[in-house]
């Protein structure tokens, strides 16, 4: 934040509190900088905090502005927290006219995870007794995440959810398999807008629609925030949909000042309906518009190394751009590449990768928050792999990536095992019922140092006919010693707790709360000054609350809790919350996907690009029943959807991808590879393929330089 | 096997001289083929101007051959490789590699799974249950009437298989189940085994679509469906492969023939190797060498000869040219039509072969019981390894089975050897490290897990007095607890008294940090813990990088079988260990097996598995009548189970029922049975002619009368004996 400010910086800093600025640039060329002096400046010039709106894609890019605002009244909010509070707010002002026949009722704001379980029970019946998909492979989860994402397009990009099959047709082959797939999809959305609409059950793209097409055009919706915000900065509007620009657009003129902020060459969620440019549109609502284009984060070298690759990847034949101040800059500063003796397996690229990281920091004192360890896609097991080796050598490391799955999760396992012991009124199939490894776990995880052993022991004991029995009871006097009085005693604390409970009467989210507060907290209980756990049973409850509302909306004869139990047995609800966005940026290597790390908008000293090899660095997520670019505004209507489309978008992927981590990239780049990836296969991907013809054409042009002496 | 720097032989220079168009080559064994393809795949690298990004495109059958393959291609390129100018893929690999580039072209996401085939058939089982449950009378028709109580359990088994086989083959001819029942509301026939197999080919897909996955057959089935989708796709994967060679071309399946076909183009550059003798991939599949066989006489196409072979003595050679002979002039009409071996005849070479020695060829003893052929094996074996530890020597059998057999009677009497059956032992030793460890954590009370675990976590040490005697000690400890977790009580304390052996002491209780560790670690996801303990168990990094590939295949397995607990994973890996299960590791036997890193010891394989690979002494067993019939009488046909009636072939009888669906061709029952035994017969020959050729000095061959003790020696074998005899030396 003390970064001394160019003279075009400042002057933008400084502009009177009635310009509006759209300030477009470079990653890495200091724009959120800008931004968040702005913030300062606005409030020293008396400006209130707030009237002050700051407007970022997501939370982690609001941290500088948290930060400058100094815990001021300065709001920082998403375009979809912002349609949220609104809706919730102005709701009465529509629900009749949204939904004749309704009742009173509030709507009920579903999340990803609750719109997927509505659309199981609503859309899913259908697809089995009409047959539909049936030349489709792809998980339910998918299929309803690919249908829900269609529909947010719809209200994003702005054109009638009735529509999203005709656009996707129309860029489509002919090939009448693929337009049945469509037919099939457009059936389901419908089928789910309806029911939503029928429950007052509000996804993400009515949200969406509900505050853009009908309460921003009223007169105290629109009010509500033209009456209480005079200057607006928007970050990243390159990452946000035309929805977002809309609104912006439409708002601007009731502002006193703006400062709109635009990456170039950025665009990363275009799959969640980003439109950089649509953005632009923006330009004409501002008087001045200023571009930052010199990187005061790169170093000449990486500066270079930037160029090359982007040339590489478009496979720009012009020479080398070796001008200017490139003129002295050398590329090998700018790269570390595997180890020789460390290129034959994943695993051994994996510990260079730790090696290198550990070196670093050990013998050269770089501060590990300096280093980040990307891959373009990171799995559990790599991310587990990768965490378990940087600390092994003494690293600490965090890691930005959706929580996992609950099932996953020890101390949610254990919560979900006690409930099912605690409710003996719910008959559960062999497949979902409580087995002796599960109880034994479970004790492991709730009772404070009790080991794997004795709780095995305690259950081939104790737990007999799907009960646990009382320790107490235990006459044995050997089976006593081996298991001892602490942990028996605790184990009957818990044991007594869940047969008084009283579960007849008590949702289950409510007996998480009660359980995890009245027991588990208590010392004794590993939940006792655990703030990791702690987490983990908020996120739990918070999914079963809101399970439980949910399904009491639309089907309140279901028993929800037992419903919800069995729906993560299935995995179908995995809970999956997104990464913990931390208020002070650790200082510890992050462990991330490109993609995360990219959307962070923070630069390091290095990066460590796990499998360079991978094609996963230039490919979208391709969804069969859907196309991001298709559905876009930029799309030509009528026009086919062809592999060179795919290719040129693979390739600005990855040239998107390359650059935006150069340009956070100040010193150096550590290039992972291995002949055989982590199945044991050999791959080449375009990256690998830009990657060589940049060590080649530097080669031959050093060779050359020799040979002219 | 030829060194790197050997001048090429005539017929392999004129195929160096190779720059473009289509070529096919008929090589007998040992004429070099992979090492002439891997020098020209080197040629072309160096000397085709290749743009960015493409590649010189190699395909080969196994994973084993690519590995290979891969080796020599790097080891003519030396200092010239690139790396990225040339891709060796097997036939599933390359379907992969297509199907992932655009998998919404064939409805799949980008994370699509693909299923193993032991898992498919778990899923296929699943169905067959659930449809013999509900069709109790299903069976009833075929089952001998006096067999039809006891044989339950083996009847559900036999519908599995016939179920698997109808389910590839329907794939195989790209008909989805759908229409097969379409097909079937229509057909005039009764065909029983349709009804089972649609039914259950209906719900298996249904699996499929639900979980995002695709089977083997799938992926060749949708990669040519991806290139016949879109043009442009199909365009420029063919620049990015100018130039395609392909070996054991003889075993490639339509499909994959028409994949390969695609890509190369009408006008493109395409070389296919292959050995029509040695096709063995032919049962129950739509592979055949009538494909390579074909492939020769197209307009347009190169045909070429490696005929001669450096590799065996002559007289090695003249029995497997002596077998195409008897083959050509096979006693059964019916099979001689089908030419299952053909010629050109393996020439030796003017000078190289190895000399001819009185052990060149060795007739086994008549009539042994199967144990008096696997000792008779094993003594003469032993004293071979003995007297030539600088040599190599296989025991080639039929099946996995026999292998393993043959395994525990050189494990009983001490005699070195190297199982490389369903997995390799190096995999298999990783994964079974790793299964005890796992089978201790899912039952932590017992001692006698534990006592395992320690001799795993000693494995260098286990054999020695020290190490037996800890492992002992702690099998016999009644209180684990006060082991692993002593509170108050120390079990170690007690047991070894520290002062006097302190080495052991620290031993002992490094092992239990260890693992409490893992105790802890037990509470993960199944590929987390995996992770953690092979990081703690293993060195070497192909051991670690196998440990990962098989927490990536147990992560997979979890997500199959959201349900599963630790206990069912530890039987999940038990089974792989065990050699039930096929994995892939990532040790160099997994990618190229070299006989060569084995001298002295017996390496024990499959027929099948021992395609490619030579050894200086080759013990050839089990050739009786069993495992090679020639349709006679009182033949055995894999395929035909006892308690059938009229001693069907079920699975060949489903399979025209298939036939009779997609072509309304008239079934009638038996014909497919008897037609199934004739091919069986002949691929059987052309698998024995495989056998014969991996002899480079010395071959033995032997059979047994089996079971019952009612089989025969097979019938080319007496008839290559007997010409033995008669011209040879006898």
């Amino acid at each position: 934040m003390n970064m001394r400010l160019t003279a075009k910086q400042s002057a933008i800093v400084k502009a009177p509190a009635n310009q509006k600025i759209f300030l477009r640039g470079m990653a890495g060329s200091g724009k959120t900088t800008v931004g968040a002096r702005r913030v300062r400046q606005l409030l020293e010039m008396g400006v209130p905090g707030s009237e002050i709106l700051v407007l970022a894609p997501h939370k982690r890019l609001s941290q500088p502005y948290l930060q400058a605002a100094n815990e001021g009244e300065v709001t920082i909010a998403s375009f979809a927290s912002l349609a949220y509070r609104i809706v919730q707010q102005f709701w009465s002002l529509i629900a009749e006219q949204i939904n004749p026949n309704t009742t009173d009722e509030t709507p009920i704001f579903l999340n990803h995870e609750m719109a997927q379980y509505a659309m199981s029970k609503v859309v899913g019946p259908e697809i089995e007794q009409r047959n539909y998909f049936s030349s489709l492979r792809l998980t339910r989860a998918r299929l309803y995440t690919e249908i829900l994402d269609n529909l947010s397009k719809a209200s994003t990009v702005g054109f009638p959810a009735s529509q999203i099959a005709d656009r996707l047709k129309t860029a489509s082959r002919p090939d009448p398999e693929q337009l049945h797939l469509y037919d099939d999809m457009q059936a389901c959305a419908d089928l789910f807008r309806r029911f939503c609409l029928q429950h007052n059950l509000l996804d993400f793209s009515l949200q969406i629609s509900f505050f853009l097409d009908f309460l921003w055009k009223l007169d105290a919706p629109r009010r509500a925030l033209t009456d209480r915000y005079y200057h607006i900065i928007a970050d990243n509007i390159e990452e946000e949909s035309p929805a977002a620009h809309r609104l912006l657009l439409d708002w601007l003129p009731d502002t006193s000042s703006a400062l709109l902020i635009y990456d170039t060459n950025a665009g990363y969620r275009t799959i969640l309906g980003a439109d950089e440019i649509n953005a632009l549109t923006l330009q004409d609502a501002c008087a001045q518009i200023v571009t930052l284009d010199d990187s005061r984060v790169m170093s000449p070298s990486v500066a270079l190394l930037e160029r090359e690759l982007s040339g590489a990847i478009l496979e720009e034949t012009d020479a080398p751009a070796k001008k200017g101040r490139h003129r002295k800059a050398d590329l090998r500063t700018a790269i570390a590449y595997t180890a020789d003796d460390q290129q034959r397996y994943h695993t051994q690229m994996l510990d260079w990768t730790a090696d290198s990281a550990a070196s670093l920091v050990h013998a050269h004192g770089v501060k590990p928050g300096e280093i980040v360890v990307l891959a373009p896609v990171l799995s559990d097991s790599l991310r587990f792999a990768l965490v378990n080796r940087l600390e092994a050598r003494g690293i600490p490391t965090y890691s930005l990536r959706p929580s996992r799955p609950l099932h996953d999760e020890p101390a949610a396992r254990a919560l979900l095992a006690l409930a099912k012991l605690a409710h003996p009124q719910w008959i559960f199939s062999p497949v979902y019922a409580v087995r002796k490894a599960d109880v034994a776990g479970a004790l492991v995880s709730v009772i404070e140092g009790i080991d794997l052993t004795r709780a095995s022991l305690l259950v081939d004991i104790l737990f007999k006919g799907g009960k646990l029995h009382p320790f107490s009871k235990l006459q044995n006097e050997m089976l006593r010693g081996r298991i001892t009085d602490t942990f028996g005693e605790r184990y009957d604390q818990l044991i007594t707790w869940l047969n008084n409970s009283p579960t007849d009467q008590l949702p289950l989210d409510m007996f998480f709360e009660k359980l995890a507060s009245e027991i588990l907290s208590q010392p004794g209980f590993r939940f006792h000054d655990n703030y990791d756990e702690a987490r983990i049973v908020m996120n739990l409850l918070d999914s079963a609350r809101n399970f439980r509302e949910t399904v009491s909306r639309f089907a309140p004869e279901l028993d929800d809790g037992y419903e919800y139990l069995k729906m993560i047995d299935d995995g179908v609800l995995t809970n999956q919350y997104p990464p913990v966005e931390l208020d002070e940026q650790p200082d510890a290597v992050l462990v991330a996907p490109a993609y995360t790390f990219l959307l962070g908008n923070r630069p390091v000293d290095y990066q460590f690009w796990v499998s360079v090899d991978n094609p996963a660095w230039s490919r979208r997520p391709l969804q069969p029943l859907s196309n991001p670019y298709i559905l876009s505004k930029q799309w030509q209507h009528g026009r086919v959807w062809t592999d060179a489309d795919e290719q040129a978008t693979s390739q600005q992927i990855l040239n998107r991808t390359i650059t935006g981590l150069l340009r956070r990239c100040r010193k150096q780049v550590y290039l992972g590879y291995s002949q055989f990836n982590e199945s044991g296969f050999e791959q080449v991907g375009d990256l690998r393929l830009a990657v060589d013809d940049v060590l080649r054409r530097y080669s031959d042009t050093k060779q050359s330089e020799a040979a002219d002496g | 096997m030829a060194k790197k720097d050997a001048a090429p032989r005539r017929a392999q220079a004129e195929i160096l001289n190779y720059t473009q168009g289509k070529m096919g080559i008929s090589a007998v064994p040992g004429s070099g083929k992979t090492w002439t393809l891997a020098r020209l795949a080197a040629k072309l690298v160096r000397e085709t101007k290749l743009g960015r990004g493409q590649q010189i495109l190699i395909v080969t059958l196994v994973n084993a051959a690519r590995g290979k393959f891969e080796q020599q291609v790097r080891d003519f390129l030396g200092e010239d490789d690139p790396g990225t100018s040339y891709r060796v893929r097997t036939l599933h690999g390359l379907a992969n590699d297509i199907v992932s580039e655009r998998p919404g072209l064939v409805g799949l996401a980008e994370d699509f799974q693909i299923l193993d085939e032991d898992n498919s058939n778990d899923m296929i089982e699943d169905a067959v249950t659930a449809y013999v449950r509900a069709h109790p009378a299903f069976g009833a028709e075929y089952v001998q009437p006096e067999q039809a109580q006891e044989v339950g359990e083996l009847w559900r088994e036999e519908a599995v298989r016939i179920a698997s086989a109808f389910i590839k083959q329907a794939k195989d001819e790209r008909k989805t189940p759908e229409m097969l029942r379409r097909a079937l509301e229509h057909s005039p026939a009764t065909l029983p085994l349709a009804e089972m197999c649609v039914s259950v080919y209906l719900s298996y897909e249904h699996g499929l679509r639900y979980r995002g996955a695709v089977d083997f057959q799938d992926l060749i089935r949708l990669a040519l469906t991806a290139l016949e989708a879109d043009l442009e796709f199909l365009l420029r994967l063919r620049a990015r492969w100018p130039i395609i060679l392909e070996d054991e071309a003889q075993d490639s399946s339509r499909l994959q023939e028409e994949i390969l076909r695609r890509l190369a183009g009408e006008r493109g550059n395409w070389v296919r190797v292959g050995d029509p003798n040695q096709a063995i991939y032919e049962s129950f599949t739509t592979a055949s060498p009538t494909f390579l066989r074909a492939f020769l006489r197209e307009t347009g196409v190169t045909a070429r000869e490696l005929p001669e072979s450096g590799r065996s003595t002559r007289r090695i050679i003249g029995i497997a040219n002596q077998l195409i002979n008897w083959s050509l002039e096979h006693p059964i009409p019916e099979i001689r039509v089908k030419m299952p071996l053909d010629k050109p005849y393996i020439q030796p070479l003017d000078q190289g072969n190895p000399p001819d020695s009185p052990d060149s060829l060795v007739f086994a003893p008549l009539r042994m019981s199967s144990g008096q052929e696997r000792m008779w094996a094993a003594r003469s074996a032993q004293q071979y390894m003995i007297d030539h530890p600088d040599k190599t020597v296989a025991m080639l059998l039929p099946t996995n089975a026999s292998g393993a057999a043959m395994a525990n009677l050189l494990r009983k009497e001490n005699i070195d050897y190297v199982e490389h059956l369903r997995t390799t032992s190096s995999t298999r030793k990783v994964v079974g490290g790793l299964w005890r460890v796992l089978g201790y954590l899912a039952e932590p009370t017992r001692t006698d897990l534990l006592a395992e675990t320690y001799k795993v976590w000693q494995r260098d040490q286990r054999d020695s007095s020290e190490v037996k005697a800890q492992v002992r000690l702690l099998s016999e400890a009644k209180l684990v607890e006060q082991f692993t977790s002593p509170q108050g009580q120390d079990w170690l304390e007690q047991a070894i008294n520290r002062a006097d052996a302190p080495e052991q002491f620290e031993q002992l209780a490094a092992f239990r940090e260890q693992v409490m560790r893992w105790q802890e670690a037990s509470l993960l996801p199944v590929d987390q813990l995996l992770l953690t303990v092979s990081g703690d168990l293993f060195n070497e990094p192909a051991d670690i990088a196998t440990g990962y590939s098989l927490a990536l295949y147990m992560r997979g397995y979890s997500d199959l079988h959201p349900h599963f607990r630790l206990a069912e994973f530890v039987n999940e890996m038990e089974r792989i260990a065990a050699n039930r299960r096929k994995f892939t590791g990532l040790s160099d036997d997994d990618e190229q097996f070299d006989p060569s890193r084995y001298k002295g010891r017996a390496v024990i394989m499959t027929l099948h598995g021992a395609k490619g690979l030579e050894w200086d002494r080759v013990y050839l067993m089990s050739v009786s009548n069993y495992d090679f019939p020639s349709v006679d009488l009182f033949d055995n046909f894999i395929g035909e189970s006892w308690f059938v009636r009229d001693r069907l072939n079920l699975q060949a009888e489903a399979l025209a029922q298939l036939q009779t669906l997609i072509s309304e061709r008239h079934y009638r029952e038996g014909d497919a049975t008897a037609e199934a035994r004739i091919d069986y017969a002949a691929e059987r020959l052309r698998l024995l002619y495989v056998g014969i050729t991996r002899a480079r000095e010395e071959l033995y061959i032997s059979w047994n009368t089996g079971k019952r003790g009612d089989m025969q020696e097979a019938k080319p074998l007496t008839a290559l004996r007997e010409w033995w005899m008669e011209n040879a030396g006898g």
